[in-house]
C-alpha cells in the first residue's frame, strides 16, 4: 500500500483534497488512540500490578543497550529509535 | 439549575459522539499545549494526552463500578465509540498511507535494523515480563508483548485476539512507559 500510494504521488494521480483527506485520518488516529485508551479498564489493570510499567522499562533498557551494537554494526550515524 | 444541567446532558448524551470527539479533542489540545509550553517538546503531546486518557479511564472505573473507562459515564460513552476498533483501524491505515517512503530511506541501514531489532526485543521481553508476572495464555503474553513494542500494537493485537479489557490496558501501559522513557532518555544515550 505505501509503494501504491508512493507511485501514485509520483504521477501526480493524488490531488490535494484526497492528500488533506489522508492526512486528516492519519492525525486523527492519535485522538482515537486517546479515547481507546480512555475506555480501557485500567482499574482493573493497576490491580494486576505493575506488569505494563516492568515491562515497558525492561523493553527500553534493552534496546537502549542494542543501540551501540547497531551503529557499530551498520557503520553508520545512529538514530534515535521512536517507532511510535 | 438541574433542570438546565439535565437538559445539556440529554444532549450531550443523544449526540455522544460529537461530544466524545469534543472532549478528546480538548484533552488532545491541552496535551500539546502542555507539552509546548511545559516540557518544550521534552514530552510528546501524544504521550501526555494517552496518560490522561488512562486516568480517566481510572475515574471512570472508580466512579461507575463499569469496565469500560470513562465510556461508562453515560454522557460520555461516544468516547467508547470514538475510541472503537472499527474506527481505530480505519485511522491506523490513514497512516500508513501518510507514509513516506523517503523517511525510509533518509534513516539508512541503522534505521531499518535498529527498527526491526527494537521490534523484535521488544516483544521479547515483554512478552517474558509477561509470562514472570503470571500471565500463561498465549493471548494475554502476545498481547503485552505487542504493548511493549509499541502502545498501539498492543490495543490492536489483543482486540483482534480477543484478550481482555484489563490485558490491554497493561499493554497501553507498558508501550506509553516505553515511549515516555524513550523520548525523555534518548538524548543521553551513549551510541558507540
Amino acid at each position: 500500500m505505501i509503494l501504491g500510494v508512493e507511485r501514485l504521488q509520483r504521477s501526480g494521480k493524488i490531488k490535494p483534497p484526497t492528500e488533506k483527506g489522508i492526512l486528516f485520518w492519519s492525525a486523527i488516529y492519535i485522538p482515537i488512540v486517546v479515547a481507546m485508551a480512555a475506555s480501557q479498564n485500567v482499574l482493573a489493570a493497576i490491580k494486576g500490578g505493575p506488569v505494563g510499567i516492568v515491562a515497558g522499562l525492561l523493553a527500553v533498557l534493552c534496546a537502549f543497550a542494542l543501540v551501540p551494537v547497531i551503529s557499530r554494526f551498520t557503520g553508520s550515524d545512529p538514530k534515535p529509535e521512536d517507532e511510535d | 439549575m438541574t433542570e438546565y444541567l439535565d437538559a445539556v446532558a440529554q444532549v450531550l448524551t443523544k449526540y455522544s459522539l460529537v461530544t466524545g470527539f469534543a472532549v478528546i479533542g480538548s484533552i488532545v489540545w491541552a496535551s500539546y499545549y502542555v507539552s509546548d509550553k511545559l516540557t518544550r517538546g521534552w514530552l510528546h503531546g501524544s504521550s501526555i494526552a494517552i496518560l490522561i486518557g488512562l486516568t480517566l479511564a481510572c475515574i471512570g472505573g472508580l466512579t461507575t463500578g463499569g469496565s469500560k473507562g470513562i465510556s461508562d459515564v453515560s454522557v460520555l460513552a461516544g468516547i467508547g465509540v470514538m475510541g472503537s476498533s472499527m474506527l481505530r483501524d480505519f485511522a491506523i491505515v490513514g497512516t500508513a498511507f501518510g507514509v513516506r517512503m523517503e523517511a525510509f530511506r533518509k534513516t539508512g541501514l541503522s534505521g531499518i535494523v535498529s527498527l526491526l531489532v527494537g521490534v523484535f526485543v521488544s516483544f521479547t521481553v515483554g512478552a517474558l515480563v509477561a509470562y514472570a508476572f503470571g500471565y500463561r495464555d498465549a493471548v494475554s503474553i502476545t498481547t503485552i508483548g505487542g504493548g511493549a513494542a509499541t502502545f498501539l500494537v498492543g490495543p490492536v493485537t489483543g482486540s483482534s485476539l480477543g484478550a481482555s479489557s484489563e490485558v490491554i490496558a497493561l499493554s497501553v501501559t507498558a508501550g506509553l512507559t516505553k515511549s515516555i522513557l524513550v523520548m525523555s532518555t534518548t538524548p543521553f544515550v551513549p551510541s558507540t
